[in-house]
């Protein structure tokens, strides 16, 4: 499974202009190598975008269903863009050891360099695009005047000699000043000046450029910015921008300056300044190229659509978007082609807002969620079958978790289903495109048993039918059945998605592990393969070895202030209802999680003793020193305790209390569950060492496994290492919920 | 004193300057600001390096040691000893030996490597002494007949802690500490800490990169069992080597144990030795050892004595005849235990025990030469016993002085006291006749005769030598012959130091809040003027009783405060270092009232102005000066070094090596209990709570691989003062541990420690 190939998170996939083909990046985690070095967490060696290595690109016949990988796992590859006319297909690889552009000739197969630029992203999702025109091709690439190493001192500061040679002659002071007085003491003229921003926003370093296709010249836009977001005008004569300007001061609202650059003659003008938006890509065109229209959202903003002009900037329209939460934040209003009204949607909402009146209204409300609208990525707007009048939305059932696509009609409101089935569509727009005759429509689909491939579908999602097999070698396996149960929580009524060890013999107990993660909708994975986005975190293999697995629902009130005790009040009822199902044995109660998860693993543990074992990665168990985490120059987790996640709502001199009373470690002393720590060496190690430190001493079982040189998340890991973590997991819960003998 | 081994290694900040100084004519003292560099450069005599005196009396050997000799090293691997094998205090020094007679100083080893443990051979013939100047650390020999050094062997030798290598009483051989056979430098400095992340893993897709660390290390796991103590003790792993001084060959006796400490017995046949056992509990500091003797060749060993509580550089003494070997514990009490095995003797004493910690509190009994009586410090005094039978009962007592250490005297029939004036804080040497008890000053004036008193003086018969400095002086080595009153200087190891108007100690007195009457030192500006107010910098540490160091030069000594105070008093500041004393467990609630009457009273003797404090401290005195922000606002400028804000964070440190150095610091050192059961003392004590009634601008300075006190401790401080709107500079050197070792981030920190204050003290300008 740990070797299973995967599509791409957030790299979209691309029709070819003809509609033969679907180009899409697979990514191949068993050749990942660590991180190693902090210096390499945010911008690896080969300035590829940290969550896109190990990756070819692949292109399917639609007609033959032949799929084939043109990239031939030669270093990473991502990101595929066909030229206008076809015969080029474009792409971001470090093949020949460093990050650039790319094209593959669709005539012969042969790829090709196009310049020697250095490409400097980010997400995945910000790929290279093609001039109209199919003569030059839009990227991000390394500052000018910058070499990779600078931008990284940047993101890291000047490499630390630690651990290598002794380092040559000169102080290694670094130094960084806070609050007034901020001028520099007289004898400091040797400090060397620390970075402006933080690095997250330095990471962002980089010139969009024009790279001519045939001799490969470079022609920068935009000089030594933060550029995020960038859309071409639909003339082909404009290219508009976020740059990422850093964030409100102690919370994690990102803010973003909005240019235009006319490509004419490079001047560039200011549309917005300091915009609220969560990754600076929820930005359109209008039609007519005369406005731009984004989504003003984030922690510290109402959800709002704003309309500017293009020329000047002006506010031209500011109206009410659907609620939106933090998943949905990265997506743009989509116009529809006359330009008569903007469509936006939210987690459970489609709203219209008509641009001559200003109007915005709800077209339709699911019970559930919306997952995308089908629409060309990066085009900024919908796909209509009808010329504008109706569009596809994906949608998922509350009740049921069932997922398919509804025809919407804008005008009437009605909704009709076009299929519905015990499937998983993907949140986003990324893995879903159009032909461009608008007679197929590519998406995303993974069920329970099945991992995710791309299905094509015709007119109104008829003839629906596989097209890839990115996976076939995980054919062959019985796999566990996932079921839907919900419970009581006070007057909540919240879900969990339940997978049944597979060859599941109803009237047998089996050991169940509850794998949690506070404040989410977790049963919403139903229907995905191991009921995860990620090989790493596939449940199938719990299932596979004979463990039921529960992600239940964990919904947090955020006004009550005390997340500890919430995870408890709503995941607990919950572990009743599948022992009272007579599916789990209440002696051999297991509980997980990764993050968020670990907290809240560590949070349940000191509340019940009724687990008999527990893993949390890359988790946190005290709150205060939480708060003062600096990470590369910059607070690190400020704005997520006090605005965010961590549910705060306040400093820790305001609220000292709430911060100690949501802190498992103050309660450690009452754990009687055994405990497996997983953490990554560049994760901030202390927030698991102090957890492990303490029950250590306490003389509770536990035990820590600390992965040298990687980060936040195992399915960013050296395979090795995956491999490791997954085989010490099933060891620990095999070893305490699974002693030897048969399930009662 | 509860400092510990690693608390010890932060205070050696010592400085060198490679000039020629014979051409350089007396001038005139001038009143000018001493320049950092200067201060940086001090030459010092070598910490835990005995001075030792050659048996005829005719020359002194000893250590001189260059802090710009001392390499830049950032691998945490090598803190205890170098790549090349060399114990950290030997970094940068030379094997100096003096004429008692004429006062010719020679350098033996001129420069060349690094060098220590000077140790005469018996006869005198040979002078023994560690270096690495034929690549890596090893028995060197130099001989006064010859002039010349001549490395012994090629095995490499791996001393750590006081003990330097041990001569045989026939001059023949030696007994040193040696590299596990079969074991590189590399891999024994594994040991200590696993190797850090190599920068690109050599086999990333095969092999994982995990440690695992178990509450309870499961004895059949192929993964690392972590260690669980406070620190680890691993740097001590080695053989011990018997080399032969003709032939160089070495034969291996004791084999991979973590040897603590070794002696050789009188008749030169049998070792005894103290074998590292570990901690008494996963959250004490305490170590345990083993007492064992074996055959000098080697064989199989006798243990006399399990868990034996001792201070972190152990100590036995053989008596004369070599059938008993005695020891003290870290409560007092004294054992003699008979070397052929059977059971020891227990010498309790009555009275209040005083619990030993630390290398410089290293004390043995010792034996009068017939081996008859037995005698040792404890509670104070120097007690006696008969080894035939008896209770011990208190020999020789000096009223109000306290008795440091106690050496063997020149002669078999008396013993060197080394003494304090608990009222003038005067260090001398007092003899105490073994016949009678009765003592006799030989010795004693303003001077601190050094932190490691034991191994700073060498008595002969017609004369002592010992190292001495004052608040104004570096110290230098002085001889005291017999029958004279005053000692004469015998070395002038700093004299770029004689173009500069010094700043004078003055010792004062308050009463703290609860009337209890304190002491500290007071070092005047540079010039001092009376009538004229200065600005003034208060040095603290809590629980620490600071005013011990009137008599060190620039008042540096313990409690961290290895900064050259001198550097601020030849620049117009006054420098006060308070008595704070606390049994640790509140130290937020003894910091005011201690320190704050202090300050009140150096203000009521007109010599600080009031509207211009300061406050620093380094380690607990980093976490004392954050505390001691965060209960009043009249001071206008901070410097936390090495320290921390949050105990609980502290608490909860954890070393790549598995250790727990901060729990062992709050439940052991402080004795806080744990967080659970005394959660409140905890918070209450954390000044991370109390951030936001900060007033005072604070420069921060922590060293990235501090393995004491880990960085994230000063940067939870930081990150708050940030989100507070507060002032603080934030200066982390890279490379570096819990005291700032390479001169150049030393002399860095020193510029931007004195920028700090004087753009916030301002000393320049007149007093209101």
């Amino acid at each position: 499974v740990l070797q299973a190939a995967e599509i791409t998170q957030r790299v979209p996939i691309q029709f070819s202009p003809d509609g033969r083909f679907v180009a899409y990046t697979v990514q191949n985690p068993g050749r990942i190598e660590p991180t190693g070095d902090d210096r390499y967490q945010a911008i690896p060696k080969t300035s590829a975008a940290p969550e896109a290595l190990g990756c070819d690109v692949w292109i399917v016949d639609v007609a033959k269903g032949r799929a084939r990988n043109i990239t031939e796992g030669k270093g990473t590859s991502w990101g595929p863009a066909w030229s206008p006319d076809g015969r080029l297909l474009a792409f971001y690889s470090d093949r020949d050891g460093l990050a650039r552009v790319w094209v593959w000739e669709a005539a012969t197969g042969a790829v090709r360099r196009v310049s020697d630029a250095v490409v400097r992203t980010y997400f995945n999702f910000e790929v290279a695009r093609w001039s109209p025109d199919g003569t030059w091709i839009l990227a991000k690439i390394l500052p000018e005047k910058m070499t990779l190493e600078q931008v990284r001192d940047l993101t890291v500061g000047p490499r630390s000699a630690e651990g290598g040679a002794p380092a040559a002659a000169g102080p290694t002071v670094k130094v960084l000043r806070a609050g007034r007085g901020a001028e520099p003491p007289k004898n400091a003229e040797a400090a060397p000046a620390t970075t402006e921003k933080p690095w997250w926003v330095n990471v962002n370093r980089a010139d969009l450029a024009a790279i001519d296709v045939a001799t490969g010249e470079t022609r920068r836009l935009t000089a030594n910015l933060r550029p995020r977001g960038y859309w071409l005008s639909p003339d082909g004569t404009e290219l508009a921008f976020t740059d990422l300007a850093g964030s409100v001061e102690n919370t994690q609202q990102p803010i973003y300056d909005l240019y235009v650059v006319a490509l004419s003659d490079g001047r560039v003008r200011s549309i917005g300044r300091k915009l609220h938006m969560a990754y600076g890509i929820s930005v359109s065109w209008s039609p007519d190229g005369k406005s731009l229209a984004y989504v003003r959202s984030g922690q510290m903003t109402p959800d709002q659509v704003v309309v500017l002009s293009a020329a000047d900037g002006r506010e031209r329209l500011v109206a009410a978007a659907p609620s939106i939460d933090g998943d949905y934040q990265d997506f743009p209003p989509l116009w529809q082609s006359q330009g008569g009204f903007l469509c936006l949607w939210g987690e459970k909402d489609l709203r219209k807002v008509d641009l001559a009146t200003g109007e915005s209204t709800t077209v339709l409300s699911v019970d559930g969620d919306l997952l995308h609208v089908v629409g060309r990525p990066g085009s900024g707007r919908y796909w209509s079958p009808d010329g504008g009048r109706s569009l596809y939305v994906a949608f998922r059932k509350g009740a049921t978790k069932r997922a398919g696509y509804l025809r919407v009609d804008l005008v009437t409101g009605k909704a009709r289903t076009l299929f519905e089935e015990e499937v998983h569509l993907d949140r986003g727009p990324f893995s879903t495109d159009v032909s461009p005759d608008g007679n197929r429509v590519a998406f995303a689909r993974q069920d329970a048993t099945h991992p995710e491939d791309l299905w094509i579908a015709g007119v109104d999602f008829a003839d629906r039918r596989q097209l890839t097999r990115v996976n076939p070698s995980l054919g062959g396996y019985r796999y566990g059945r996932t079921l839907l149960i919900s419970w009581a929580a006070g007057s909540d009524r919240l879900r969990g998605a339940l997978l049944l060890p597979s060859g599941y013999q109803p009237g047998k107990r089996y050991p169940l592990i509850v794998n949690v993660y506070g404040g989410s909708s977790r049963s919403n994975s139903l229907f995905r393969f191991g009921l995860s986005g990620s090989g790493v975190e596939n449940m199938q293999l719990f299932a596979t070895r004979g463990f039921a697995m529960l992600l239940p629902d964990s919904p947090i009130e955020q006004r009550r202030n005390a997340p500890m005790s919430e995870i408890a009040r709503t995941v607990l009822p919950g572990v009743d209802k599948v022992v009272e199902t007579g599916i789990a044995d209440p002696d051999r109660l297991g509980v997980m999680g990764h993050s968020y998860g670990g907290y809240s693993t560590l949070s349940l543990i000191v509340q019940t003793t009724r687990f008999k074992a527990a893993m949390a990665s890359a988790s946190f168990s005290n709150l205060i020193s939480m708060y003062g985490v600096m990470r590369n120059e910059a607070s690190a987790s400020i704005g997520y305790l006090e605005r965010g996640q961590g549910g705060m709502a306040d400093t820790p001199w305001k609220v000292r209390d709430r911060y100690i009373e949501n802190s498992p470690f103050f309660f450690l002393d009452r754990v009687q569950t055994p405990l497996l720590l997983v953490h990554g060496s560049l994760d901030q190690p202390e927030r698991a060492e102090e957890t492990f430190v303490a029950l250590r001493r306490l003389g509770k079982e536990v035990e820590y496994a600390r992965y040298e040189g990687e980060q936040h998340w195992e399915g960013t890991w050296g395979y090795a290492n995956q491999l490791d973590y997954w085989k010490r997991i099933l060891a620990w819960f095999e070893e305490h919920l699974m002693p030897g003998a048969d399930p009662k | 004193m509860r400092t510990n081994f690693r608390g010890l290694s932060t205070g050696l900040t010592v400085g060198t300057l490679l000039l020629s100084c014979a051409s350089a004519l007396p001038a005139a003292p001038r009143l000018a600001p001493l320049p950092t560099e200067v201060a940086l450069s001090e030459r010092s005599i070598g910490l835990y390096s005995a001075i030792r005196l050659s048996p005829d009396e005719r020359r002194v050997a000893y250590t001189i040691c260059d802090p710009r000799r001392v390499p830049q090293e950032p691998d945490p691997r090598y803190q205890a000893h170098s790549r090349t094998g060399v114990w950290r205090f030997g970094l940068g020094c030379d094997v100096w030996v003096t004429d008692t007679a004429s006062g010719e100083s020679k350098n033996l080893t001129g420069a060349t490597g690094s060098n220590w443990a000077p140790n005469w051979s018996p006869d005198g013939r040979h002078l023994a002494f560690y270096s690495d100047r034929g690549g890596s650390a090893a028995l060197w020999v130099w001989s006064p007949e010859s002039g010349n050094n001549r490395q012994l062997s090629q095995v490499i030798v791996r001393p750590w802690g006081t003990s330097p290598m041990a001569w045989t009483p026939d001059g023949r051989s030696l007994v040193a500490p040696v590299l596990p056979q079969g074991t590189t430098l590399e891999q024994a400095a594994n040991l200590a800490q696993p190797a850090p992340a190599p920068a690109a893993p050599k086999s990333g897709k095969d092999e994982a990169t995990v440690t695992v660390y178990r509450s309870a290390p499961s004895p059949d796991s192929p993964d690392r069992a972590s260690a669980t103590g406070v620190w680890s003790t691993e740097f001590q792993r080695a053989d011990l080597g018997l080399f032969d001084v003709e032939s160089g060959n070495v034969r291996r006796s004791v084999t991979g144990e973590k040897v603590s400490g070794f002696w050789v017995s009188p008749d030169g046949l049998r070792l005894a030795v103290m074998l590292d056992r570990g901690f008494s509990a996963a959250q004490s500091q305490q170590p345990l050892y083993d007492l064992k003797v074996l055959a000098i060749a080697g064989g199989a060993a006798r243990t006399l004595a399990e868990r034996v509580p001792q201070a972190v550089v152990p100590g036995v003494t053989w008596s004369p005849d070599g059938k008993s070997i005695a020891y003290l514990t870290v409560s007092g009490d004294c054992f003699l235990v008979p070397a052929a095995g059977g059971p020891s003797r227990k010498i309790t004493l009555t009275g209040t025990p005083r619990p030993l910690y630390g290398i410089d509190e290293t004390v043995v009994p010792v034996f009068d030469s017939r081996g008859r009586a037995l005698y040792f410090l404890s509670r104070g005094a120097l007690w006696k016993v008969a080894l035939e039978g008896g209770s011990p009962a208190v020999w020789s007592k000096l009223d109000g002085r306290q008795l440091k250490a106690v050496v063997p005297g020149g002669s078999a029939d008396s013993l060197l006291l080394i003494t304090r004036d608990e009222e003038t804080k005067q260090e001398g040497y007092y003899e105490a006749s073994l016949a009678t008890g009765a003592t006799r000053k030989v010795w004693e004036g303003p001077r601190s005769v050094g932190r490691d008193p034991a191994f700073r003086v060498a008595a002969g018969a017609g004369s002592i030598v010992f190292a001495g400095q004052d608040a104004a002086r570096a110290e230098d080595l002085w001889i005291l012959s017999r029958g004279a009153s005053e000692p004469r200087r015998l070395t002038h190891v700093n004299p770029a130091f004689d173009d500069f108007v010094m700043g004078e100690g003055r010792l004062v007195e308050w009463w703290n809040a609860d009337g209890k009457k304190l002491k500290g030192a007071l070092l005047l500006p540079a010039g001092y003027q009376e009538e004229k107010r200065y600005p003034t910098v208060v040095f603290v540490y809590g629980g620490g009783l600071l005013s011990d160091s009137i008599h060190t030069f620039g008042m540096r000594g313990a409690w961290g405060s290895d900064d050259n105070f001198q550097l601020l008093a030849t620049r117009g500041y006054a420098v006060f270092l308070p008595d704070a004393p606390s049994d640790w467990k509140d130290q937020m609630r003894d910091l005011p009232k201690n320190v704050l009457p202090g300050v009140n009273r150096i203000i009521e003797l007109g010599i600080a102005d009031p509207e211009r404090l300061g406050i620093m401290g380094h380690s607990n005195g980093g976490y004392s000066t954050l505390a001691l922000i965060t209960l009043t606002q009249r001071f206008k400028a901070a410097v936390m070094r090495a320290g921390l804000g949050n105990l609980v964070s502290f608490y909860g440190e954890m070393g790549k090596n598995g250790t727990h150095y901060g729990l062992g610091v709050a439940e052991h050192a402080f004795g806080m209990g744990t967080p659970w059961d005394s959660r409140n003392r905890y918070l209450e004590n954390s000044p991370i709570f109390y951030l936001d009634r900060v007033e005072t601008p604070l420069l921060i300075v922590h060293g990235s691989i501090d393995d004491a006190v880990a960085p994230f401790l000063a940067e939870e401080v930081f990150v708050g003062l940030r989100r507070l709107g507060k002032e603080a500079l934030y200066a982390r050197y890279e490379g570096e541990g819990h005291s700032l070792a390479s001169y150049v981030n030393q002399l860095d920190y020193c510029n931007r420690m004195i920028a700090w204050f004087d753009e916030h003290l301002k000393p320049g300008a007149a007093a209101k």
